[in-house]
């Protein structure tokens, strides 16, 4: 083969300069599209109310003004409560979840154990078929007692069959079953091998579950919704909700209003004050996520493609 | 299937194991009572706990639990959930305009007190006026405890006050809703940011239109309220309901009405309270503006535009109800009792603790503690009339002191609906309700808060049709005259 | 919807899994394995509580539901059959039709925007030359994955808001239009809930599309080349069958939840707003809205019983048709 011939083969392994621009450019559009609606939410939350009234919301914060977090932190109770609430609940449900979901898809991915298959059933079952939400609602507040109980924040979401099904399939691709028998033969105990060898082994698989439960738990204002109905277990998600159907949440326990009485000319920044929400409940997500998503991307992946 | 076997073995197994585990015994009996009003308030737990001391030294052993939902559709969403799982409570707020009364005696969700109420809270059942207690009954059974308050309503434009005085408007001179006009707008021009004329979902304006609506407020099926004929019609197919849209429509266009008035279904109190709010449709009373000025914290003027009339709906306008769920009736109504007749009690609940929230400046009037406001006071339900007898409250500083003089006049001059006394059993056409209420809630509202042109009225008319209206209208106009026979 | 849970099934469901014939009686196997059923029972305990207990609660939906003495459960057990009355109402409403269109319409549309889409972008990350823009394309686009749909609520409402919305008050006036009063106009939201959807989701498919393209084995693209088949070719010759059984998995994960829809993005999203229900309301976001804003549990429950029923149907028969066609993909 002569090295021309070579050239012309590598060629064909990569699309033309022309499509690589285009395909950039396409690429460029839909990922600023994904951006640019946060960078807004930004500016508003530094915008002056009254320029938000004149011109509506954009891209540049006229008139900047870090009143709107100012007003905010003043009211900082509820803000800081959701904020606890939130963080409670996803430290505590991804932790619990994450062990629950492990410890489960670790006897069905035994081979050797012979109710395997029943048990998974019983776990895909759930998918299949639900009782739905009306009943759902009514089992977890009379039996379950779930109402204005963080429990109610918790318990609904630590177990999702199809993330045990990742990890099972993690656990049968990455850890040969006869690691587990030479364990067993050194007399060390299941748990003591689920524990020691199988949980480092399965950490990717294990680090993309527990991510996906921190986002069902960070982000959840649904549970809220249905079981929350004291202003002092309400998680960030659902305060934000709140906030939108009614500025009552933004106006309690604020000195700003009372200092300010009988002066109409001084009012509440109630549009960049909810923005300036949006911003401190996003936060932490953005300034996080691209750390997260390394790990994400890897362990989802093996998952997946493995399976 | 083995599979579905086990699975059946495993639950019993696991069933078993959850039975052996409810067991509850606690000391004092604590008594739940969900209300509507200014929304939770921070201090609450002090409130409660001065309460509960106090019934307890009256012999009550007991404590109390107070939980405020806000205005507008919150307490309805929540009171509807919270009935519908059963949960068990002791008290909530019912009346004609949120927790429907109706539509919760027709469902079973309230206990029949008629016998356990002159049993166990005989005072507060003679200090009432006797239609009180005939018009809340359901065939001839009471579910629930009336406020002692006005028997009647009027509608009225609130202003605050501030916009008017700045401005120099002479209010008084307006005797129409199409009169507010010129003022919306001076205010759309010159006030950024405000609204001229609030006017959303629940709250919104076509109230004035004042119809006798036994069914509810979600469906259309309606009399005239002086009800000379008792006849039930489709008040979308009225003269002065197409010409009533006609002007908001016209408002929401000159961006008088906000533009997402009809999405707002809930809170309205908070743009008033952070003073982004001109003038909006308010239910009068005597010193009605006085009563919202210390509630808001917001000085309010109110100029009244309709009659005084007086219909089934006032007397059912407030009232507490005692849930299926409730664990101990008896104690409930004890309770109820004991605050409806004991002036510290009241306004304890009403007003907080003196010192604290509020300060007495004469025997019988209060104000709010110097350097504090209605909104970082830490206690202010706000809602005087929601709560058993409002003639044992205190009055607030301004406030007329002649006030229930002026309510007495007030009634006496009130025209007593035809139909005053007549409920309506919702029971046989409950579907149609429930379909009618659909197209209220996705239809109607934009219409009444002007959003939507009235040229779809007809259209409206064609869904609410498809909806079953026709029969909720017959099913209606047949119970209303039996009802009549009967009477006669 | 949920895709991010894809994986090949064919491993979870081995058809020889099924055939277990315990020699050993049950209590036997107990004692033996009590570690590994120790470790079975937590999930075990959620399972039930939280996803069996509420099947039988469904029961509700075929009693006219009233309230007694003593709590749910005796309420429940007095409260009379109604046999399928409650069901009438449903189908007795003229909105019956819309809630089941929207629900299959925009699911629909769904599956194939996303899949469109995210295939389309999983090429294009693969085939572009710069690793590294590569990566920061796929991070933005992951960005919205992240975000709760309350904060997709008001990121909307920036733009769409009557009177102070970005497209209202800078787009349209630049171009000299009349605003537009998004949340009043039915017409726009189709449109709307389906960009919104491929925002949130797009970016998350992409990546196990591109996870699977990446997989794929190098050396049938270098033989190809050596026929002389250019990338394009390559693309649709190899690549696409390539990744087929991903695309068939991901696919089925959706047809099985063709009835269910996110009650974030129908809900949060266009705000509850009336005027919009005719084009937003799906059974989710009926059956919430009954519950909540009618209070009527007969309703409710007998449009999530609905809802159970038809989603196990649809999803028994999707496997069926996909074992007809390719039986190493099938679910069980």
């Amino acid at each position: 083969m002569s090295a021309q011939n070579q050239t012309e083969i590598n060629k064909l392994g990569r699309v033309s300069r022309k499509s690589n621009f285009v395909m950039n450019l396409i690429l460029l559009v839909y990922a600023s599209f994904c951006i640019v609606p946060l960078f807004m939410s930004l500016a508003v939350s530094f915008t002056d109310e009254k320029m938000l009234t004149i011109h509506g919301y954009s891209f540049w914060p006229r008139n900047f003004t870090t009143y709107a977090y100012q007003f905010i932190f003043s009211m900082a109770n509820q803000v800081v409560n959701a904020y606890v609430v939130s963080m409670i609940v996803t430290v505590a449900g991804t932790i619990l979840s994450v062990l629950v979901m492990a410890l489960y898809a670790f006897p069905i991915s035994r081979k050797d154990f012979k109710y395997k298959n029943f048990f998974t059933f019983y776990m895909i079952f759930t998918m299949l078929f639900s009782g739905g939400m009306v009943s759902t609602y009514l089992i977890g507040v009379n039996l379950l007692h779930l109402k204005d109980n963080l429990w109610g924040l918790i318990f609904p979401y630590l177990m999702n069959a199809f993330w045990v099904i990742i990890l099972r399939t993690f656990y049968r691709s990455n850890i040969p079953d006869s690691l587990i028998e030479s364990a067993k033969i050194d007399g060390a105990g299941e748990f003591r091998i689920f524990f020691q060898m199988i949980f480092p082994l399965a950490l990717p698989g294990i680090a993309a579950v527990a991510l996906l439960a921190m986002l069902q738990y960070w982000n959840d204002w649904f549970l809220a919704a249905l079981y929350i109905n004291n202003p002092q277990l309400m998680p960030l998600p659902y305060l934000l909700y709140q906030i939108q159907v009614s500025m009552q949440f933004l106006l309690q326990n604020s000195s700003n209003i009372g200092s300010q009485a009988g002066d109409i000319l001084s009012r509440m920044p109630s549009e960049s004050a909810r923005m300036a929400m949006v911003v401190i409940a996003v936060g932490p997500i953005a300034l996080t996520f691209p750390f997260f998503q390394k790990y994400f991307t890897k362990g989802l992946t093996v998952g997946a493609i493995k399976g | 299937m083995k599979n579905i076997k086990r699975i059946a073995v495993l639950l019993l197994l696991v069933g078993v194991l959850l039975t052996g585990t409810s067991v509850f015994a606690a000391a004092p009996y604590e008594i739940k009572w969900y209300f509507i009003g200014n929304g939770q308030q921070p201090d609450v737990k002090l409130v409660e706990d001065a309460a509960s001391k106090y019934i307890q030294k009256k012999g009550l052993k007991a404590t109390l639990k107070l939980q405020c939902y806000t205005w507008g559709d919150d307490y309805n969403n929540r009171m509807r959930t919270i009935i519908a799982s059963g949960e068990p409570f002791d008290i909530c707020f019912t009346s004609s305009w949120a927790n429907l009364y109706t539509v919760n005696v027709a469902r079973g969700a309230f206990l029949d007190i008629t016998d356990l109420w002159k049993k166990y809270a005989p005072k507060s059942r003679a200090q009432l006026h006797p239609s009180f207690i005939t018009a809340t009954q359901i065939n001839g059974r009471n579910y629930a405890i009336p406020a002692n308050k006005e028997v009647a309503h009027a509608w009225c434009i609130m202003f605050t006050k501030d916009f008017v005085d700045k401005y120099k408007f002479d209010i008084q001179s307006i005797k129409t809703l199409a009169d507010l006009e010129p003022m919306l707008k001076v205010i759309r021009e010159k006030e950024p940011g405000v609204i001229p004329f609030q006017n959303i979902g629940g709250e919104n304006a076509s109230r004035i239109l004042d119809y006798d609506r036994p069914i509810g407020d979600q469906n259309p099926a309606a009399l005239y309220n002086d009800s000379k004929d008792m006849k039930v019609f489709n008040m979308l197919e009225t003269k002065e309901f197409k010409e009533y849209c006609e002007l908001v429509h016209k408002w929401y266009k000159a961006g008088y009405i906000p533009a997402d008035a009809a999405n707002m279904t809930n809170d309205f109190v908070g743009d008033i309270k952070a003073r982004k709010v001109f003038c909006k449709i308010e239910s009068y009373k005597p010193c009605a503006d006085e009563e919202r000025s210390a509630s808001w914290g917001v000085p309010q003027v109110a100029v009244q535009i309709t009659k005084p009339v007086a219909q089934t709906y006032d007397c059912i306008g407030s009232m507490q109800a005692i849930p299926k769920s409730c664990k101990n009736p008896v104690m409930a109504l004890k309770f109820l009792e004991l605050f409806n007749t004991d002036k510290y009690l009241n306004n304890l609940i009403n007003f907080g603790i003196e010192g604290r929230h509020y300060v007495k400046i004469a025997n019988n009037v209060i104000d709010t503690p110097p350097g504090k406001t209605a909104e970082n006071v830490g206690y202010r339900p706000g809602a005087p009339w929601v709560f058993g007898n409002q003639y044992i409250n205190y009055f607030w500083k301004g406030e007329n002191q002649k006030k229930w003089e002026l309510f007495k006049k007030f009634n006496d001059s009130s025209l007593a609906a035809k139909s005053q006394g007549f409920s309506f059993d919702a029971e046989p056409v409950r579907n149609e309700i429930a379909s009618c209420q659909n197209v209220w809630n996705t239809y109607v509202i934009a219409l009444v808060t002007g959003a939507a042109d009235p040229k779809t009225i007809p259209d409206v008319v064609a869904k609410f049709k498809a909806a079953g209206l026709d029969k909720v209208i017959a099913e209606e106009q047949k119970q209303l005259d039996a009802w009549l026979a009967k009477k006669k | 919807m949920s895709v991010r849970n894809n994986l090949s099934f064919k491993r979870i469901f081995k058809a020889n899994d099924i055939d277990i014939k315990p020699k050993n009686g049950f209590w036997h196997e107990l004692v033996k394995n009590k570690a590994l059923f120790l470790m079975l029972l937590p999930g075990a305990l959620v399972l039930f509580l939280n996803n069996y207990l509420p099947m039988f609660g469904a029961i509700i939906a075929f009693k006219n539901f009233r309230f007694h003495e003593g709590g749910f459960i005796p309420s429940l057990l007095k409260s009379e059959w109604s046999g399928f009355k409650n069901f009438e109402f449903m189908f007795a409403t003229p909105d019956a039709f819309n809630i089941i269109r929207n629900t299959l319409f925009y699911n629909l549309a769904f599956i194939i925007t996303c899949t469109v889409i995210s295939i389309a972008f999983a090429i294009m990350l693969n085939e572009i030359y710069s690793q590294k823009l590569a990566k920061f394309y796929q991070s933005a686009m992951f960005l919205p994955f992240f975000l709760s749909w309350v904060v997709f609520n008001y990121l909307v409402y920036a733009y769409l808001s009557p009177d102070k919305g970005f497209i209202n008050m800078t787009v349209l006036k630049l171009f000299g239009q009349e605003s537009i009063s998004w949340y009043n106009e039915p017409k726009y939201w189709p449109l709307i809930i389906i960009i919104v959807n491929a925002w949130k989701w797009v970016g998350n498919n992409c990546i196990i599309y591109l996870a699977a393209i990446i997989a794929v084995d190098q050396e049938l693209y270098e033989a190809a080349r050596i026929d002389g088949a250019n990338r394009w070719q390559q693309i649709i010759k190899i690549t696409f069958p390539q990744i087929a059984p991903v695309i068939i998995v991901m696919f089925l994960v959706f047809v099985g939840r063709i009835f269910n829809t996110d009650l974030g993005l129908f809900f949060q999203v266009p705000r509850n707003a009336a005027l919009l229900r005719p084009v937003t309301q799906t059974l989710d976001a009926y059956i919430y809205q009954t519950l909540i804003g009618l209070g009527d549990i007969g309703m409710s429950s007998a449009g999530a019983f609905f809802q159970s029923v038809v989603g196990f149907i649809t999803i028994i028969a999707a496997n069926l048709f996909v074992k007809k066609i390719d039986r190493e993909s099938s679910i069980f």
